[in-house]
């Protein structure tokens, strides 16, 4: 049988979750960002996953995982759509440019 | 043995694209190496024996998010000349913060008592079927819903307002 550890597959998630974090941070386009969001639930479906697969032989963390992925799908077509409408509006969609609210 | 293999290839793959798409300059190179990550993750739920998870990621992530990514990337942004680090908090800050939250992560999950692995079978579409359809049918229902609501506001607010462009 395979001899995958559970622990190696949540480090592969941990890392994904991190670099996550990183791109977030650090980028300045709206539309990164939301990269860096997708990352992030990834990693979160990944541990749902492995958990069901290595811990527990139970299906609930998959249907999790869909359901996640159903979310997300929702979540990027509105942000998407959101970032479309504010570029339509000044012209850019860096992050650091939307402060039409300041005064 | 086979299966450790190819996963230590995939686990590679993905974190070298995961990196790629970090520190890119370029938005549109970022998007096409996240849409390896997906089909790297796609495939890391192939191995962990859940079919229906890894068609279901290929099917909504590959073929509907990113797409969708790459079409609001051509639609908005100067492709060459983005910014990578924003003004508010610089490229190394970040570094330290991210490691600090994977080193946190790793030290639990190495540490971490886990229980006896148990290895069933594998979780075959037919069991996802039978709980899909009995327990979580309210929430597959709620799903649906909030699916169809939130593409009708997309293109709501995205259509072009009368008397523009």
């Amino acid at each position: 049988m395979m001899d995958i550890t559970v622990r190696e597959m949540l480090l592969v998630a941990a890392f994904l979750f991190s670099s996550g974090i990183f791109i977030i941070l650090t980028r300045q386009n709206a539309i990164a960002i939301l990269m860096g969001v997708e990352l992030l639930l990834n990693a979160v479906n990944i541990n749902f996953v492995a958990f069901d697969r290595f811990l527990f032989d139970r299906v609930d963390g998959n249907v999790a995982a869909l359901i996640n992925i159903m979310l997300a799908a929702a979540e990027v077509a509105v942000a998407l759509a959101i970032v479309i409408c504010i570029f339509r509006g000044i012209r850019t969609a860096e992050t650091d440019r939307l402060d039409s609210l300041r005064g | 043995m086979f299966f450790k293999f190819l996963f230590y290839l995939i686990s590679a793959g993905i974190i070298g694209l995961t990196i790629v798409t970090a520190f890119s300059p370029n938005i549109i190179r970022s998007v096409f190496s996240l849409l390896g990550v997906m089909i790297g993750v796609a495939c890391l739920y192939g191995i962990m024996g859940s079919q229906y998870l890894a068609v279901i990621q290929i099917m909504i992530y590959v073929g509907g998010i990113m797409v969708l990514f790459i079409f609001a990337v051509m639609f908005t942004s100067k492709i060459q000349d983005v910014q990578v680090t924003n003004r508010s908090l610089g490229k190394v800050q970040a570094g330290i913060l991210s490691l600090a939250v994977f080193l946190m992560l790793a030290f639990v999950i190495l540490y971490y008592p886990f229980p006896q692995e148990t290895m069933g079978e594998h979780q075959s579409v037919e069991r996802l079927g039978k709980v899909i359809s009995t327990d979580y049918l309210p929430f597959l229902l709620g799903i649906g819903v909030i699916l169809l609501a939130s593409l009708v506001g997309a293109i709501t607010i995205a259509r072009p307002k009368k008397g523009e462009d």
